[in-house]
């Protein structure tokens, strides 16, 4: 059953991206209140994460020259563009940052279930089970 | 989002936060600490944050680098009755202005509660995860 297992990869590809993008958004909420901090979040949308079977790492930040060149980006965290600076020149909007967990929250939910149900198919066709 | 990762993230900077709340009650509880001869006086403290990589979860955690003391200058207030004044008759207070500490202590709590938020999004991802195998 090729198709099962594409579904298979395209759900899994879904949760690794939801899983990185709430790891990026823990980190923003983490650094809110450092100066000169610039707000992060993943390119594409949850729709295109699915149709890419999206799998990446992020890339470690080098914040000094003792640092080891982090693994190679495959779906890269960028700054977030049109933000207002705070007075300590810090770029993150908790209330954008809480929304989109929240949003995540819901995605991974949905895509959890969907996989669950994707692997019953899959017993029910090996058991031969009817209905 | 990786739980342990996502746990270290959110646990340094509550840490963070708790420790500059702490700071900002000692500078509340200190505004009418009165400058005495020969005692050291109380000096308004900020807390400087700092970025630390932790390599083993690949995270940018959140520290307290130091906890700083303010050159500001005493405020004087006139009183020359007080135990305490100097020879002009001036008191010195420590520069500590309760609204600015008190509005401090709002965005410290804000963003405390926030990263608390984010420890109970993880929770709830972890729990969508152990729900595909039930």
């Amino acid at each position: 059953m090729v198709r099962q297992a594409d579904t298979n990869s395209l759900l899994a590809g879904a949760l690794r991206w939801l899983s990185q993008r709430g790891s990026i958004a823990a980190q923003n909420v983490a650094q809110a209140d450092m100066p000169g901090f610039r707000a992060k979040d993943l390119k594409g949308t949850f729709a295109e994460s699915l149709k890419n079977r999206w799998f990446g790492r992020l890339k470690l930040e080098n914040t000094s020259e003792n640092h080891l060149q982090g693994l190679p980006a495959g779906g890269a965290a960028v700054e977030i563009q049109d933000s207002q600076p705070s007075l300590s020149d810090n770029r993150v909007f908790l209330e954008s940052e809480m929304t989109k967990l929240a949003e995540l929250g819901e995605q991974s939910s949905v895509v959890a279930q969907l996989y669950r149900k994707n692997h019953q198919l899959m017993q029910m066709v090996l058991r031969g089970q009817k209905g | 989002m990786d739980f342990t990762q996502v746990m270290k993230i959110a646990g340094a900077a509550l840490g963070a936060q708790s420790t500059r709340i702490r700071v900002i009650a000692e500078n509340i509880a200190n505004t009418d600490t009165v400058y005495k001869q020969g005692v050291e006086p109380y000096r308004r403290k900020r807390v400087l944050f700092e970025s630390v990589l932790d390599r083993a979860n690949s995270a940018d955690l959140v520290q307290v680098r130091e906890i700083a003391e303010q050159n500001s200058p005493p405020v004087k207030k006139f009183d020359p009755n007080h135990p305490y004044a100097d020879s002009q008759g001036y008191v010195s207070y420590p520069d500590i202005s309760a609204l600015v500490e008190i509005a401090d202590l709002r965005d410290a709590e804000r963003s405390y509660k926030a990263n608390v938020q984010v420890v109970e999004g993880a929770k709830r991802f972890v729990k969508a995860m152990l729900d595909i195998i039930r």
